[in-house]
C-alpha cells in the first residue's frame, strides 16, 4: 500500500477510453507528514453518442430498442490518506476510501426496469508504536459502510401517466470496529495477539414497488425491513515457529463471541500451518483453519440473473461455520520459471438458501420464513506456472474446482452445485517487453459457465386442478456458457529526468466474444445479456 | 496495419448482427409414468400418461414424447384385497403450451365400496415397470341443511338506459324473496378433511364473494386458492362447520351448493399445485415440486368426497 512520498511532490495521471485515473502524493510537512489521493472513474458511459454507438455497433451489441449499452454502466472510487510520523517509533495513518458501481439496463421500449448499485465507503484511523526491538502495536479504528440496491421489473408510460410495477432489492451493512494488534519476537518465535471489538447494523430490505399513477394507487410492500444490530469480540493469538532452519510452523487459536437478538454464539477457531523448504527451494505446505462468518449471503439465481441480499446471523439463523484443509508445494524450476500447485478442501455449516418455491419475491413476512439451512462442501486444485525475468514475462493460472451443496428440504435432499461454482478457471498472461520503451500484453481468460436451472421434462396431471408440471433432476442442472474473452495491449512509456509519459492501447476482448451476464428469456430462446464486446481503447499518461 | 484494418472491417460485419440467442443441449431424462387418480362416493379414475422431454435446441422447439405406448395392466386393491382390473380407454388431449395433439390412457371403475379405507392402485408397464400408489379414504360424512325463504320489497337493477345524454343506470322497483341457506357439516374426529364448497345460480359459478348478497361463513382456517377456497378442519376437528349463505332465489331459475371434501393427498397435490403456480409466476424463486405419493413414477392418487344439493 502506497502511503504518500514524504519528500517530493508527485503525481500521475491517466486519461483513457475505459477510464481515466489520477495520483497525487506529496508532503505536507517535510518527512514528518504526507498525503496521499487517488481516483478513477469510468468513462464509456460519457462518450459522445456517436462514439458509444460505433462501439456498440463494432461489439454487436446493438438490439431491436436501440439501447446503446456502453452507457449502462460506470463506476469510481477515490482513496485519500494522510501520514503522520511523530517520531522513528510512532506513526498514525488516517484514510478514507470510497467506491461506487452503478448499472443501468432500463429500456423504455421493452417497458424493462433494471438498474443496481453498490458501493463502499470506508473511513480508518491507524496508530503504530514500536515499544522495543521485538514489540510492535497497533491500533486501528475504522467505519465502513456497504449498500447495494437493485430494482427489477416493468413500467409503462403514456400520455395518461405511468405505470411500475418492480421490486427493489436493499442491503445496507453498517460496521464499526476497533482493534489492538501485538507483534512479537523472541529467538525462533514471533507471536501475533490482539484483540478485536465489531458492531454492525444490517439493513436487508426488499420492496414490491407498484405505482400506478392512472388510479392513483401507490403501494410499498416492504417484505423484509428489519434492521439487526449485532456485537463481536474476537481474542487471537498466534505464533510462527522456526522449528528449524527448513521447517517452519504456524499455529494460532481465534475465540469470537457473535450477539445477535440476544443470543451469543461463541466459537473456538484453530487453525495451524506447517512448511517445509529445501535448500532448492522447492517447498511442501499443508495448513488446516476453521473460520466463521456473521452474515449470510441470499442469492437468487434465475438465468444467472444475479440477485444478491445479505442478512445478518439472527437468534435463529447461526453464522456459518466453515473448516478448511490445503497442501500443495512451491518448486523454483529455474531462475525465472516457477510452479506452484495447491489443493484444497472445505466443509461449511449453517449456510442458508431459499426454500423450493420460495424467493425474495414471496409474501412470507420476513426472510426467515424462506430459508433452509444445510451445509456445503467445495474442493479444488490450483496451478500457477510463472515466468518473472527476461523480456517475455507472464503467468498462467488454472484451478479445477467444485462447489456443492446439500439442504435436507432441497433438490429431495441431493447435492447439487453451488451457484458460483466454476469447474474450470484459467488465466494466461504475457508481457513482452520489446525494448525500454515498448511494451506488448496480452490476457485471456476462461472460465466456465455459471450453474442454473431448467426443468429437464414435463408431465401432465389429469385430475382437477389439472398441471403441466416441469421436473427437474436437479437444482442448477445447467450451466451459462463459459465465459472467455483475450485482451490485447501496446505500451509505450517514456522517463525524463523529472516527468514522464506514456499511452497504452487495446483491445478488451479482441475476438469479440458475447460472454453472458445472464440470460434473458424470451419467447424466441434465451438471449444472453452481455456487458461489453469488442471494445478498442486508447489512454495516455502522464507522471511528475 | 492493413490486416489490422481487415480484421476490424470483419469484426465488424460479424458482430452486427441481430440479437442471438442461445441453446442449451437436451439432456437426457428418464421416462415415468404419471399417474393422476381419484376414488370418490361413485368411481375411481386413474389416467397414465409418460413425462415429456424439455427441449432447449435452437430451431427444435418440440417437446418429444419419449415413449408412445403407455398401455399398462391397471389393478385396484382396497384395504389389501383384489378389487378389480381396468381397461384403458383413449382421450386426445392438446397441450396448452406447445399446442401438440396426444393421446393417452385412463381407466375407470364405477361403485367402490366406501367402507373400505385404503385403496392402492398398481399400473404394470412392460417397460417402466411398476407403478403404485395408496390412499386412504375418509370416512363418510353428515351434512344437514336447512333453508328459510322470505319475501322482500325492494329495487333491483336493470341495466342502463339513455337519458338523451348519457347511459344511466336503470331501477326497478320489485318484489323478491330471498333464501338464508344452511349447511352444517359433522366432521369426523381425528380425520383431516379439506372442503370446498361451491354455489351455483342457474349454472353459473358463483364464489362466495363475488355476489354481494350472498354470503358464506365459516369458523375453518380457509385457504385460499385460484378458483375456490379451502378449508381445512385443523381448527375444528370433529366439531360441527357451519356454511351460511343467502341468495336473492326470486331471479334464478335454478340452485345448487356443491361440497367437497378432499383427504390428505388429494389435500396435498391441491396445496402443491397452488404453491407450484405462485413459484411458477415468480422467475426467481427455487424450482419446487409437485406433491406425489406415486412410487417409481409422477403424480397423485388422492381421494374425495362429493356431496350435491339442488334447490330446484
Amino acid at each position: 500500500m502506497k502511503e504518500g512520498n514524504a519528500q517530493r511532490f508527485s503525481g500521475n495521471l491517466s486519461s483513457g477510453m475505459v477510464a481515466s485515473k489520477f495520483l497525487l502524493e506529496g508532503p505536507i510537512i517535510k518527512d514528518r507528514t504526507s498525503f496521499l489521493i487517488s481516483g478513477r472513474r469510468s468513462m464509456m458511459d460519457i462518450y459522445p453518442t456517436f462514439v458509444s454507438s460505433i462501439l456498440t455497433d463494432l461489439g454487436g451489441l446493438e438490439t431491436a430498442a436501440k439501447d446503446i449499452y456502453l452507457r449502462d454502466y460506470y463506476f469510481y472510487d477515490l482513496n485519500a490518506k494522510i501520514n503522520h510520523r511523530f517520531s522513528d517509533k510512532d506513526k498514525l495513518f488516517v484514510s478514507y476510501y470510497q467506491s461506487k458501481d452503478v448499472y443501468n439496463r432500463n429500456n423504455p421500449q421493452a417497458n424493462r426496469l433494471n438498474s443496481k448499485n453498490w458501493g463502499n465507503k470506508t473511513a480508518a484511523l491507524r496508530w503504530t508504536h514500536l515499544f522495543d526491538s521485538q514489540l510492535f502495536g497497533a491500533f486501528t479504528a475504522y467505519r465502513t459502510q456497504y449498500t447495494y440496491h437493485s430494482i427489477y421489473g416493468d413500467y409503462y408510460a403514456d400520455s395518461l401517466g405511468s405505470t411500475e410495477n418492480s421490486q427493489a432489492f436493499k442491503t445496507g451493512l453498517r460496521e464499526t470496529a476497533a482493534k489492538l494488534d501485538f507483534d512479537y519476537s523472541q529467538n525462533k518465535h514471533r507471536f501475533n495477539f490482539g484483540m478485536q471489538y465489531i458492531q454492525q447494523q444490517m439493513v436487508p430490505e426488499i420492496s414490491r414497488i407498484l405505482k400506478e399513477n392512472l388510479t392513483s394507487i401507490a403501494r410499498l410492500d416492504t417484505t423484509i425491513g428489519q434492521t439487526v444490530q449485532t456485537h463481536t469480540g474476537i481474542l487471537y493469538f498466534d505464533d510462527e515457529l522456526a522449528i528449524t532452519k527448513h521447517l517452519t510452523l504456524n499455529a494460532g487459536l481465534r475465540f469470537s463471541g457473535h450477539l445477535t437478538q440476544g443470543k451469543l454464539y461463541p466459537n473456538l477457531m484453530p487453525r495451524m500451518a506447517l512448511s517445509y523448504q529445501w535448500s532448492n527451494g522447492f517447498l511442501v505446505k499443508g495448513s488446516y483453519s476453521r473460520m466463521t462468518q456473521n452474515i449470510h449471503l441470499l442469492s437468487d439465481n434465475w438465468s444467472g440473473s444475479p440477485s444478491d441480499l445479505w442478512v445478518p446471523s439472527t437468534k435463529n439463523t447461526a453464522p456459518e461455520l466453515s473448516s478448511q484443509w490445503v497442501a500443495g508445494f512451491y518448486y523454483p524450476l529455474s531462475a525465472s520459471f516457477s510452479i506452484e500447485v495447491e489443493g484444497f478442501y472445505k466443509t461449511m455449516n449453517h449456510l442458508i438458501d431459499f426454500k423450493a418455491g420460495s424467493s425474495f419475491l414471496t409474501n412470507q413476512s420476513s426472510w426467515e420464513d424462506k430459508v433452509v439451512g444445510g451445509k456445503g462442501v467445495a474442493r479444488g486444485l490450483e496451478l500457477q506456472i510463472k515466468k518473472e525475468q527476461g523480456k517475455l514475462t507472464g503467468f498462467l493460472s488454472y484451478t479445477l474446482s467444485k462447489s456443492e451443496r446439500t439442504f435436507s428440504e432441497l433438490n429431495q435432499g441431493k447435492t447439487f452445485l453451488f451457484s458460483f461454482d466454476r469447474l474450470h478457471d484459467i488465466s494466461i498472461s504475457a508481457m513482452y517487453q520489446i525494448n525500454k520503451n515498448w511494451s506488448l500484453g496480452a490476457n485471456w481468460v476462461y472460465a466456465s459457465g455459471q450453474p442454473f436451472t431448467l426443468a429437464e421434462s414435463h408431465y401432465m396431471v389429469y385430475i382437477e386442478p389439472m398441471q403441466r408440471v416441469s421436473y427437474y433432476s436437479s437444482i442448477n442442472n445447467y450451466r451459462l456458457p463459459a465465459y472467455h474473452r483475450l485482451d490485447l495491449s501496446v505500451n509505450y512509456t517514456k522517463q525524463m529526468k523529472h516527468w514522464g509519459y506514456g499511452f497504452n492501447m487495446g483491445i478488451y476482448n479482441a475476438y469479440n466474444r458475447k460472454n453472458a451476464y445472464y440470460l434473458d428469456g424470451t419467447p424466441e430462446g434465451f438471449a444472453p445479456v452481455t456487458l461489453f464486446g469488442i471494445l478498442p481503447y486508447l489512454s495516455l499518461s502522464i507522471n511528475f | 496495419m492493413r490486416n489490422l484494418l481487415i480484421y476490424f472491417i470483419l469484426i465488424f460485419f460479424v458482430s452486427c448482427s441481430d440479437t442471438e440467442f442461445i441453446g442449451f443441449e437436451t439432456k437426457d431424462v428418464e421416462t415415468y409414468l404419471c399417474l393422476s387418480g381419484f376414488v370418490c362416493n361413485d368411481s375411481i379414475y386413474v389416467c397414465l400418461t409418460p413425462n415429456t422431454k424439455a427441449n432447449y435446441v435452437l430451431n427444435d422447439t418440440t417437446h418429444s414424447t419419449i415413449i408412445t405406448d403407455i398401455s399398462a395392466e391397471v389393478t385396484i386393491f382396497a384395504d389389501d384385497q383384489y378389487f378389480c382390473t381396468l381397461q384403458p380407454k383413449t382421450r386426445i388431449d392438446t397441450d396448452s403450451y406447445t399446442g401438440r395433439i396426444s393421446s393417452f390412457n385412463y381407466y375407470v371403475a364405477y361403485n367402490p365400496v366406501t367402507s373400505k379405507k385404503t385403496y392402492r392402485v398398481e399400473a404394470l408397464h412392460p417397460i417402466l415397470g411398476l407403478v403404485t400408489a395408496e390412499t386412504k379414504l375418509n370416512s363418510p360424512l353428515l351434512i344437514t341443511t336447512d333453508t328459510t325463504t322470505v319475501f322482500e320489497n325492494g329495487t333491483l337493477s336493470d341495466g342502463f338506459i339513455w337519458n338523451g345524454s348519457n347511459y344511466v343506470p336503470k331501477f326497478i322497483d320489485t318484489t323478491t324473496y330471498i333464501t338464508y341457506f344452511s349447511f352444517i357439516i359433522h366432521d369426523v374426529v381425528n380425520e383431516d378433511n379439506w372442503y370446498q364448497h361451491q354455489l351455483q345460480c342457474d349454472n353459473k359459478v358463483w364464489f362466495h364473494n363475488v355476489f354481494s348478497s350472498t354470503q358464506i361463513k365459516t369458523p375453518a382456517n380457509v385457504f385460499e386458492d385460484y378458483n375456490h377456497d379451502i378449508a381445512s378442519d385443523s381448527y375444528n376437528d370433529g366439531l360441527d362447520i357451519p356454511i351460511e349463505f343467502s341468495v336473492l332465489t326470486g331471479i334464478y331459475d335454478s340452485i345448487s351448493f356443491d361440497i367437497k371434501a378432499f383427504n390428505y393427498d388429494y389435500y396435498k397435490y391441491i396445496e402443491s399445485t397452488i404453491a407450484y403456480k405462485e413459484a411458477e409466476d415468480d422467475p426467481f424463486s427455487k424450482p419446487i415440486g409437485l406433491y406425489s405419493n406415486v412410487s417409481n413414477g409422477f403424480g397423485v392418487f388422492g381421494a374425495f368426497q362429493s356431496y350435491h344439493f339442488q334447490n330446484y
